[in-house]
């Protein structure tokens, strides 16, 4: 990757994880039921962002922001948004609020942290060349570190670990989507595990 | 007051008549909405995974111990088959002008389920996070979409 796109990576992953910072602090202040309702109302706003790109109209103050920090490769404007407040709605959904709280921290830090320290590693994962094995270990640690204020810390390192692991797989889908969802299915896997 | 007996009538069709009901609109939203396999092939898998997950979350209807406008369906109630299907059509309308009609259509349809009080409002929103997940998903990985900067957009 050029060093032009490092940088636009760069900036991208920190206002991920600082915007992902600020939903978490957010989310504990409102408690579970307001923290679901406003991902909603998240949602139905992206969505009306969305209609309003994909007819063509320009949004003064939304596209700066799209121009920024939306990669090029998007299927439609605002699709790491959307699919993070999509996720998050799910895992919300679909387990207990704190174990939520967890998967949304490990998507925020976890997946920011690791592209942060990945753009810069040297060796490459056997199975993943374009991702590194500093990439995956910044995901885990700094993974299971935020999620361990919320959930018992080896439960955070098992999903930081997993989740880590199928981050650096090659789907063709959002790592904003795909990871609370693998989050949730984990939750409810984890007790035939034990 | 004619208002308040339309929207009852309304939301007792969807119950009483649902299977008529969403056979009208996912027939409607195929032929007027874009990305037509995407959504016909979220629908059947949002039906599949609704079905799936009431047997999996055995979690019953509030209408079981609450009074309830009609009478209570049998089976679970999380997540809400209704909003599931419905929550498609929040998504599926993006960049066509038809999203103006099935966008609050949906809507309705889900919050018509906790106004008949056959689900509680977390039983909704859990069918709404399950269709629009399943629908980016397909939308993200189908070989039928244009992806990234030709992706549909308008010109």
């Amino acid at each position: 990757m050029d060093e032009k796109n490092k940088q636009f990576e760069v900036g991208r992953q920190w206002f991920h994880i600082l915007f992902g910072t600020g939903l978490l602090i957010g989310s504990v202040l409102l408690g579970p039921q307001n923290t679901r309702t406003a991902y909603f109302v998240a949602m139905l706003i992206g969505l009306a962002i969305l209609h309003l790109k994909l007819s063509g109209m320009r949004l003064p103050l939304i596209d700066p922001v799209l121009s920024r920090f939306e990669r090029s490769s998007a299927l439609f404007p605002g699709q790491g948004a959307l699919m993070y407040f999509a996720g998050a709605l799910f895992v919300l959904s679909f387990t207990p609020f704190h174990f939520a709280l967890g998967a949304i921290a490990i998507v925020a830090f976890g997946d920011g942290f690791a592209t942060l320290v990945g753009l810069y590693g040297k060796w490459k994962l056997p199975w993943s060349p374009k991702k590194t094995t500093e990439g995956l270990v910044a995901f885990i640690l700094s993974a299971a570190g935020i999620a361990a204020l919320v959930i018992p810390p080896l439960h955070a390192l098992s999903y930081a670990i997993i989740l880590g692991v199928l981050e650096t797989a090659d789907i063709p889908a959002d790592d904003n989507l795909i990871l609370p969802v693998a989050a949730t299915v984990l939750y409810y896997l984890a007790p035939f595990a034990v | 007051m004619i208002f308040d007996q339309a929207w009852l009538a309304f939301a007792v069709f969807l119950e009483n008549y649902e299977y008529v009901a969403f056979g009208i609109i996912i027939i409607a939203a195929l032929a007027l909405l874009p990305r037509k396999r995407v959504f016909a092939v979220s629908a059947g898998v949002t039906l599949a995974a609704s079905w799936a997950l009431k047997l999996f979350f055995h979690q019953a209807r509030p209408c079981l111990t609450q009074a309830a406008l009609v009478a209570c369906p049998p089976d679970f109630g999380f997540p809400s088959g209704h909003a599931a299907l419905s929550g498609l059509l929040l998504i599926a309308g993006m960049g066509s002008p038809w999203t103006l009609l099935f966008a609050p259509l949906g809507l309705l349809i889900g919050y018509s389920r906790v106004f008949l009080g056959v689900h509680t409002p977390e039983q909704v929103l859990a069918g709404f996070a399950l269709s629009l997940v399943i629908y980016l998903l397909i939308w993200r990985v189908s070989p039928w979409e244009k992806k990234g900067k030709n992706d549909g957009r308008k010109k």
